[in-house]
């Protein structure tokens, strides 16, 4: 269910987001990547140095009489604390520094580098969304209404490999708008719009669902989107105007029959 | 202290006012809701046993959610810290008790009824239900089905009582903290857990204001029917443009300090026990300190990250992304310092360090989780995932795994008995795994939105495992139970410390502490922990009493004598239990009769002024007086009361709530009064290290402080006023009163909404601003004003100028009256018309309420005044400099709320 996409397209900077070479899945999943790889390398150092000190300068010595914990020592070259002392630092305040540097350093770096790609998913630049959708979220359904001016409350059927614009609001509470697959999400506020895009590399089925809680159905409230391969979009366009929307609800009602019945299964890449 | 019963008294728990017997009640009563949400989770794990769920219905698991959240935060972790935080702030700063040892009881009161009013909200229907970040608008009672209105009133006022007990908490702390140390103990100088305690009650102070604005927002759209979220028109509810962003950012400028709330007296905590158990003196200990201040600020600025998908734009993100990503650091260094700390050490392996060592661990992990979340792009598909989840409980239940490491660590000190160790080590394994049991196998998952009990199908082995972690981590926690109460019985009896290396002063005092903490005046003057011996005991003679290993210098000065010091007190109890009955009263009221029952309080109160005034100053004119005005004031109010409801109407029809919101609200009348004239002896510190408030008396400080926070409240308001007026558009805003189409249910438009009003109350305020300065001067002027033939004693003329104050605040209230009728009644502007009007009136109706309450202390000063209280040499005319302070406040409030809802 997660989408690989291109996980391995090439990363350019922030200056040449002219194409739409990568899909938010794309930028997600090497992203996540990139961090589960970082983060599981310092954590697990950080964990074994920690027990690795803990277990090393560990004291075994018995209960001494009367004593529930060892006697204290004094004599040795470390400053031990003191009872009613007026607390003081030990020794240690460079390296501390040096570690605190570095985490400094790493956690920048990732964050600038997060930021680069966070600049691309918000900022298309002059590539226009192939088509724009309007969503509005309601307890407990998504309306849409196509740029043709098609409405509808049903599924969400989009074309494969076109980037789709999307306007989301709410007409009642706050819900968030999320086709988790397709790594698209947005709140969805009363007298708010938000913006979000997406772009499928496979076609298939995927679920809107809602990812704020929004009243007794939030858990219910889940939508099939109907990503459908090019070719069925393209042959759906030569048959019928798009620009018109009953011409379009026409071609709409057909392809959810049509995929109700079965006969995308052996089309979709992906499937619920 | 003769009056404090001994502890197997079931009285002197309801009694006590002593900082450690507080922080028993407070661990006790807070443990008992760990159980509680504890039950809550575990019937949300029983529901994800599943995908579409098993026992609950929708509305069911919405309702569990919620309240586990709730109450886990607010009713378990901060008590639980508080409760060390009461029983050893005092011992480790070298203080005989808190600031406000009274206060102190009624802020665990308050919180204890809290806790009994939002418990109770299940049984009113159906407790609040939409999650505790309560999103607006589905927390207006237009989006919460019917059966559940009442209730999630409830939890509503629930909160509200709680954050006032947070309130009178934060306040006592920081007085305590600032006013109360040993001599010779610098800032800085306090031990870990008591500077952890500082950080958060600063935070506490201004983030809990912020949400109080927020709940009293909303309970004003609950109670009211003001339209801050939601109009009710006609065609049914209809979202306002701006509510839904508004709650966010009041939600989350409080949540996001609260995060750290929550956490950081549990770090202080663990700094202390790696400290001690790694016999080694914290590593940077000055950088720690300056990192969690710096974190206290911080905090203050991150709180749009929790809204990145909402429609703020890419600007204000890239801005809370650089904050966000920098608050992270200051906890490397954090983590970083304890690590260090441990080389070299002479670490054991008890169960305190046990659970040391696994929280940070769990940190770790749930830190770098959470940097995850401060990449923007992952956020947005990690927003209502069990990411978040699972992240934000590695975060605070390690919190909850450090404060139960902290409770073996300082069990031995609370109880004198020492637990068993096999059985606490026990614990800590099978918690261990239970909780990563239980949270990790979330992260994997992560796809699973959150709140929701449908998942992929591929998921519910993950979802299996996570349920039984919860049973192995709940079920660990009745070894601990078992261990604590069996040890209480135990023969393992501990002198001062049981730990080595344990360096801060309540490990120098006998377990448990005696009442009065030290066995003398504790000083560090010395550069070291003595005792000296209170003077004026054994005739001034010197001796001194070494701290263990400790060697006493000869040079230190006596300590004054002792004052008597009072240590019970029935009033807290009380008037925390008239909040419960209000409160209990509030949540099932109608609009029409919302108000009675606190109107009908005032006569009340003025009343047993009265009453109280006579019995302990001995009766006077004045009490004879206030008895007398206080039955024909209730004869009016019933007049007013038959002509808007009737009677005998609501004899016969008002709810059983209507019946206890008066009885709580006049019960409240009372017990203010008798706790007003309660004469309750704490002494000012004296021989004790104040820097930097050297010059400020602790109930000056005191009220400082709560200033401070009232600050943040009106500011809150007035944010709210300016945010929606934005949304709406500066200027068409005046349209919105003018138009009836325009969001607005009014079927008139509004014809005037005059200026004057307003202005002529400015110079009423500002004049009694100027009298009572003049009553102050007057309290402490020595002897007799002659003013030409006439001579004016000083309490006359104290008493002059008081009773003009209360002619200046009484005339703007009147005039605030005939204004609002004609807006209401005339022009039929009422609360929730628009969201114009529901600014407006909440905004200047919290104004007037302060103004309200101001009167009413007005009326008890003059009492006091008038019987022989602040006039004279003898005399403490401090009372009468605080209200000042206090009633400046809301003058200048007023000068700020005039032009921006008159001229602007």
């Amino acid at each position: 269910m997660v989408g690989s996409g291109a996980i391995l397209t090439s990363l350019p900077g922030v200056e040449a987001v002219a194409t739409l070479s990568r899909t938010q899945v794309d930028i997600f999943s090497r992203l996540f990547l990139a961090f589960v790889v970082l983060g599981t390398t310092v954590g697990v150092v950080v964990i074994s140095y920690l027990m690795y000190n803990a277990y090393k300068y560990r004291t075994d010595a018995p209960d001494a009489d009367g004593k529930y914990d060892v006697e204290e020592e004094t004599d040795d070259d470390v400053v031990r604390p003191q009872l009613g002392e007026i607390p003081t630092s030990a020794k240690g305040g460079k390296k501390l520094f040096l570690s605190f540097g570095l985490s400094a350093v790493l956690v920048l770096g990732l964050i600038i580098y997060s930021y680069s790609l966070l600049l691309y998913v918000e900022d298309t630049g002059d590539v226009e969304p192939d088509m724009e959708v309007n969503v509005e979220g309601f307890q407990f359904a998504w309306a849409y209404e196509y740029d043709n001016g098609f409405e509808t409350t049903g599924e969400l059927v989009v074309p494969n490999e076109e980037v789709v614009g999307l306007e989301v609001s709410s007409r009642d509470v706050m819900h968030n708008f999320g086709i988790r697959g397709l790594r698209a999400k947005t709140d969805a506020m009363p007298g708010q719009t938000t913006e979000t895009w997406f772009q499928a590399d496979e076609s298939g089925e995927y679920q809107a669902i809602c990812f704020e809680l929004c009243g007794s159905g939030h858990s219910n409230m889940r939508e099939e989107v109907l990503v459908v391969p090019t070719s069925v979009w393209e042959q759906g366009q030569e048959n019928y105007n798009f620009d018109n929307p009953d011409e379009f609800e026409q071609w709409y009602d057909q392809t959810i029959d049509a995929w109700k019945n079965g006969e995308f299964d052996d089309q979709l890449e992906v499937t619920n | 202290m003769s009056d404090l019963p001994p502890r197997s008294s079931v009285k002197r728990w309801l009694v006590t006012t002593n900082h450690k017997d507080v922080g028993i009640l407070y661990l006790l009563t807070s443990v008992f809701f760990l159980v509680a949400a504890g039950v809550l989770a575990l019937l949300i794990r029983i529901q994800l046993l599943q995908s579409g769920g098993t026992i609950l219905s929708g509305v069911g698991y919405n309702q569990v959610v919620t309240a586990h959240g709730f109450i886990m935060i607010f009713w378990f972790l901060s008590p639980f810290a508080f409760g060390f935080a009461n029983y050893f702030v005092p011992l480790q700063i070298g203080a005989d008790d808190l600031a406000f040892p009274r206060l102190n009881a009624m802020s665990y009161w308050l919180y204890l009824f809290s806790g009994v009013l939002v418990l109770g909200s299940f049984f009113q229907g159906a407790t609040f239900m939409g999650g505790w970040t309560a999103y607006a608008p589905l927390n207006v009672p237009a989006y919460i089905p019917e059966f559940g209105e009442v209730g999630s009133f409830a939890t509503i006022v629930a909160l509200i009582a709680f954050v006032g007990s947070v309130t009178i908490g934060s306040v006592n702390f920081l007085t305590t903290i600032y006013r109360m140390r040993a001599k010779g103990l610098r800032m800085r100088d306090i031990p870990l857990f008591s500077i952890s305690i500082l950080v958060t009650v600063w935070m506490m102070l201004f983030a809990f204001a912020a949400y109080l604005a927020a709940l009293i927002i909303l309970s004003s759209d609950h109670l009211l029917h003001t339209s801050f979220f939601a109009l009710e028109t006609g065609s049914g509810p209809e979202a306002t443009d701006s509510g839904s962003l508004l709650w966010t950012h009041l939600f989350w400028f409080f949540g996001h300090p609260e995060v750290y709330i929550v956490f950081f007296p549990a770090l202080g905590a663990l700094a202390e026990m790696v400290q001690t158990f790694a016999g080694r003196r914290l590593v940077g200990r000055k950088w720690f300190i300056i990192s969690m201040a710096l974190v206290g600020i911080q905090s203050f600025i991150v709180w749009m990250h929790h809204m990145f998908l909402t429609s703020i734009n890419l600007e204000i993100k890239t801005v809370i992304m650089v904050t966000t990503v920098a608050i992270s650091l200051p906890f490397d260094l954090m983590v970083f310092s304890l690590i260090y700390t441990m080389i070299k050490g002479k670490i054991r392996w008890k169960t305190p360090f046990l659970f040391s060592i696994g929280s940070l661990v769990i940190f770790i992990i749930g830190g770098i989780t959470g940097v995850f979340l401060g990449a923007i792009v992952l956020d947005y598909s990690f927003r209502g995932t069990y990411w978040v989840v699972a992240h934000f409980h590695y975060v605070m239940a390690s919190s909850a795994v450090i404060l139960i490491g902290a409770v073996y660590y300082w069990y031995p000190k609370m109880t004198g008995k020492m637990y068993n160790e096999f059985l606490g080590k026990a614990h800590f394994v099978t918690s261990f795994i239970g909780f990563n049991m239980l949270y990790f196998p979330m992260f994997i998952v992560w796809e699973t939105p959150r709140r929701v009990f449908h998942y992929d199908s591929g998921f519910t082995p993950f979802h299996l495992l996570a349920t039984a972690g919860a049973f192995i981590f709940a079920g660990s926690f009745l070894i601990m139970f078992y261990n604590l109460f069996a040890s209480l019985y135990s023969d393992r009896h501990v002198d001062e410390s049981p730990w080595a290396y344990a360096s801060s002063p309540e490990w120098a005092v006998s377990s448990p502490p005696p009442l009065d903490n030290f066995p003398g005046k504790p000083s560090f003057a010395s550069g070291k922990l003595n005792f000296l011996d209170r003077a004026g005991t054994d005739g001034g003679a010197k001796s001194e009493t070494a701290t263990d290993g400790g060697v006493a210098t000869g040079d230190e000065t006596l300590a004054p004598p002792e004052e008597h010091a009072d240590h019970a007190s029935w009033w807290p109890i009380m008037v925390s239990s008239s909040v419960l009955f209000a409160g209990l009263g509030i949540s099932g009221l109608s609009v029409s009769y919302a108000v009675w029952p606190f109107a009908l309080a005032i006569p009340a109160f003025i009343g047993f002024l009265g009453v109280e005034g006579a019995r302990q100053d001995g009766f006077a004119l004045i009490h004879g007086i206030y008895v007398m005005v206080a039955f024909p004031l209730t004869v009016a109010l019933l007049i007013l009361f038959h002509l808007g409801i009737g009677i005998f109407e609501a004899v016969g029809n008002a709810s059983p709530y209507f019946w206890v919101g008066l009885i709580g609200s006049v019960w409240g009348s009372y017990t203010l009064a008798g706790f007003g004239y309660e004469s309750f002896e704490v002494p000012e510190p004296k021989m004790a290290e104040q820097w930097p408030f050297e010059s400020v008396e602790n109930t000056k400080l005191g009220m400082w402080a709560f200033i401070a926070s009232d600050i943040i409240v009106f500011g809150a308001f007035v944010g709210a006023y300016i945010f929606t007026r934005f949304e709406y558009g500066w200027e068409a805003w005046w349209h919105i009163a003018e138009d009836p189409s325009a969001h607005t249910m009014a079927g008139q438009a509004l014809e005037h909404h005059p200026v004057l009003p307003g202005l002529i109350n400015t110079y009423l305020l500002l004049a009694s601003s100027f009298t009572v300065v003049l009553a102050l001067t007057a309290a402490r002027h020595k002897g007799n004003y002659s003013l030409g033939p006439l001579t004016i004693s000083s309490r006359q003329a104290t008493l002059g100028f008081l009773g003009m104050t209360f002619m200046g605040a009484a005339g703007f209230l009147v005039n605030k009256g005939i204004e609002w009728v004609d807006l209401y009644l005339h022009q039929g502007w009422t609360f929730g018309v628009d969201v114009m009007s529901s600014t407006f009136y909440l905004t200047t109706g919290m104004h007037g309420l302060h103004v309200i309450i101001g009167m009413l202390v007005l009326l008890f000063l003059i009492a006091r005044t008038y019987t022989g209280a602040y006039v004279g040499e003898n005399e403490d005319a401090g009372t009468l400099e605080y209200f000042g302070l206090y009633w400046h406040f809301v003058d200048i409030v007023w000068l700020f709320l005039f032009p921006l809802f008159y001229i602007l």
